[in-house]
């Protein structure tokens, strides 16, 4: 699979949180050729069923979860000079706007380029201009008069970052929107590579939506999939150039979520699965909730033992994310890797009881 | 000598203006291009000392005319890298730390794309996220994974632009990087195609206007001109609700005539011929009111003794960004007024030098 196309064509696909219909069209006919099925939910979730081989109905149902959604803004209003104000959808961080290319997503109408702007800083007083501009002193200018501006870009446009990839040395990429479609690009390979293992389970792979507004369409995924192992793949921060020591994972492994939301067991042989494999794996010790996917699988139906692995990406939540395709693949390996070796301990031990034997 | 908009040729002479690297004192990229458009234009044409391009259509016993453009653009200069492969730079010319966050990069002569790195909003402090960063301690990521391999592909010393490729957009409007001063440049070579000016007419496409008008200076020396114009893309803080009291130029509103900046007041007559001319070719345009910043004039005005000097602008938004927008209409009327001028100077030349 060659990750840097697929990406190009995927980032390039709109998907807003509430709004993936055209992230989740491309993703769910990538999805095609390995799966029985492919839907897509009100929410815009895409479930894609990997077609069983026999015996598959006598395992475990395996969901493996990353998310299509991105982060964008949403525009508010229109000044009489034709600036148009507005809001996020999501984290995207106000400090990496001034002076970034937008897409002005007017229904109906061709996107329109945008440029956001901000007062320059020879007009600004000495204090501020030693300060990032609020998000509420920006705008987009779509260079239109205001007349024109105003039947285009009604209150509640959405707007697309502008960033699509471009490869860096070392097999890095730098694009928007990493977080989540690499992962959803580590879940389309192991598809591919699960769909020639006879698999002794049945596995859904879904794109989630609303991850970036608080993990909604992996709440929904679950409630209606009900797995009996849930696997959330997203990103992770990664090692950066900002001076900073903070516990960043390098880009060049994989990591493993450890901690509270987190099943031990699942994690233990995910670490397990990854020496076998000789996949390079890092560990991300979670106190608290993941603010991934992972958080609302775990808890739904009567509860689902979930992992975690995750991908380091360095500046998350901007236009210029940055990861390794190399780590990407091993990501997929280990997935792929984890999945088969789940479903055979939950063949070999008749069921769940494995998950749910308590050292206490 | 018709008025109006620009055609595809004139687009792509501007975009390819545009994509040329340029940081003050790394002009060789953009230097090679001007040279071959202005050979091309039948001029005589010379580089000098600082790298600045100097081409002349000479005219025997006419006025010494020179219009000034400046060649280099505001950029990077690569330092060196830290252990873990990031890149640091010292900024050329005036960027504001603002409008590099999560911005990307070509560096070096091969163009290595880059992202300028931020700390993501998840781990930012209240601090990081209030007051901004000083550029010693931002970083370019090439992706290199170590300080040997990073230096080995960028070494020290090399130039980065910001990476943003002449877009159109809007009802007529272009979106890029350097369109402060590469519009100069655009209305420079257009006034170099006409071969039946009243003018003895010298071109300086300078080198180093970003950090002080530097190589203005030094060719005004060397062209000792009886006359100078500046072409330059200056700023315009015409949207976002601003008061109109704080709008520098007006985008869209034609090219915009300075009375006075931060390195020069205009000479009176010549700023009041060229707004005659304007309005007699009915080319649009409007007055500079911000007086801050400063150009080339300011260097030709008094490199070699007193001479009557004006600046014409084409307004541009999120100048020193690597978003700059202009409207091509008021490039078209930058050219549009170059040319009619000097094709009207006997008219004017009179009171000028009076």
């Amino acid at each position: 699979m060659d990750y840097e196309s697929l990406l190009r064509e995927w980032v390039r696909a709109d998907g807003l949180s509430g709004a993936e219909t055209a992230a989740a069209r491309v993703i769910a006919e990538a999805f095609e050729p390995y799966c029985e099925s492919v839907t897509t939910d009100a929410l815009l979730n895409v479930a894609a069923r990997l077609k069983r081989r026999p015996g598959a109905d006598k395992g475990p149902h395996i969901i493996a979860v990353a998310h299509q959604d991105e982060i964008g803004l949403m525009t508010t209003l229109v000044e009489k000079d034709g600036a148009i104000r507005f809001t996020r959808v999501g984290g995207v961080d106000p400090r990496t706007l001034p002076g970034s290319r937008v897409w002005v997503l007017a229904e109906g109408h061709e996107p329109l380029l945008g440029v956001i702007g901000a007062m320059p800083p020879h007009l600004l007083t000495a204090a501020d201009r030693k300060k990032h501009y609020p998000l509420e002193d920006l705008f987009i200018d779509v260079g239109l008069p205001y007349d024109e501006v105003v039947s285009l870009v009604p209150t509640g446009t959405l707007v697309s970052l502008d960033g699509d990839p471009v490869k860096l040395q070392n097999n890095k990429i730098a694009s928007k929107t990493l977080d989540d479609r690499l992962c959803v690009a580590v879940t389309l390979r192991a598809a591919e590579l699960l769909s020639r293992v006879d698999l002794p389970a049945r596995v859904t792979f879904v794109a989630s939506s609303q991850e970036e507004v608080g993990s909604r369409g992996a709440q929904t995924s679950a409630y209606a999939l009900d797995p009996d192992i849930g696997i959330a793949l997203d990103v992770t921060h990664g090692k950066q150039g900002a001076k900073d020591d903070a516990d960043y994972l390098p880009l060049d492994q994989v990591a493993v979520g450890i901690g509270t939301v987190l099943h031990p067991e699942l994690s233990r042989l995910i670490i397990e699965t990854a020496k076998e494999q000789r996949v390079p794996l890092g560990k991300e010790f979670v106190a608290s909730y993941t603010s991934t996917d992972a958080d609302n699988i775990q808890c739904a139906r009567g509860g689902v033992p979930t992992a975690l692995i995750s991908v380091p990406v360095a500046n998350m939540h901007t236009p210029v994310e940055v990861a390794s395709l190399d780590t990407a693949e091993e990501a997929a390996r280990l997935l792929a890797a984890f999945i088969e070796k789940a479903a055979r301990k939950w063949a070999d031990s008749k069921g769940a009881d494995w998950l749910c034997q308590w050292a206490d | 000598m018709p008025v109006g908009g620009l055609n595809d040729m004139d687009i792509e002479l501007l975009k390819k203006l545009l994509n040329a690297r340029g940081v003050s004192g790394d002009e060789g990229e953009i230097r090679s291009i001007l040279r071959k458009e202005c050979e091309a234009r039948g001029a005589s044409v010379m580089t000098d000392a600082l790298g600045s391009v100097i081409a002349r259509k000479e005219k025997p016993g006419a006025r010494r005319v020179a219009l000034d453009a400046h060649m280099d653009e505001v950029g990077f200069l690569i330092t060196g890298a830290d252990a873990d492969g990031s890149l640091r730079y010292q900024p050329v010319g005036g960027v504001d730390t603002r409008v590099v966050m999560a911005k990307r990069a070509l560096v070096g002569k091969d163009r290595l794309p880059g992202v300028f790195s931020v700390k993501a909003i998840h781990l930012a402090s209240e601090d990081e996220m209030k007051n901004t960063s000083k550029h010693k301690d931002l970083r370019i990521d090439i992706g290199a994974n170590d300080k040997a391999e990073a230096e080995r592909l960028c070494p020290p010393g090399c130039t980065a632009v910001f990476d943003s490729p002449p877009t159109l957009f809007g009802d007529g409007r272009i979106v890029s990087r350097a369109l402060d001063d590469r519009v100069g440049c655009f209305s420079l070579l257009a006034a170099l195609e006409h071969d039946d000016l009243p003018v003895d007419l010298t071109c300086v496409f300078a080198v180093q206007e970003e950090i002080g008008l530097r190589g203005a200076r030094a060719a005004a020396q060397r062209v000792q001109p009886e006359l100078g114009i500046a072409f330059e893309g200056t700023s315009a803080n015409d949207l976002g609700d601003v008061a109109s009291n704080r709008r520098v130029t007006e985008q869209g509103k034609g090219v915009a005539i300075s009375f006075m900046d931060g390195a020069s007041i205009g000479h009176r007559i010549l700023r009041k011929s060229l707004e005659t001319c304007a309005a007699e070719h009915a080319i649009p345009w409007h007055a500079k009111r911000g007086l801050s910043g400063g150009n080339d004039a300011g260097a030709i005005q008094r490199a070699y003794g007193a001479r009557p000097t004006a600046v014409l602008s084409v307004p541009c938004r999120y100048i020193h960004s690597a978003q700059s927008t202009a409207a091509l209409r008021d490039i078209a009327a930058a050219r549009d007024l170059a040319a009619a001028f000097l094709y009207d100077f006997p008219k004017y030349e009179g009171q000028v030098f009076n």
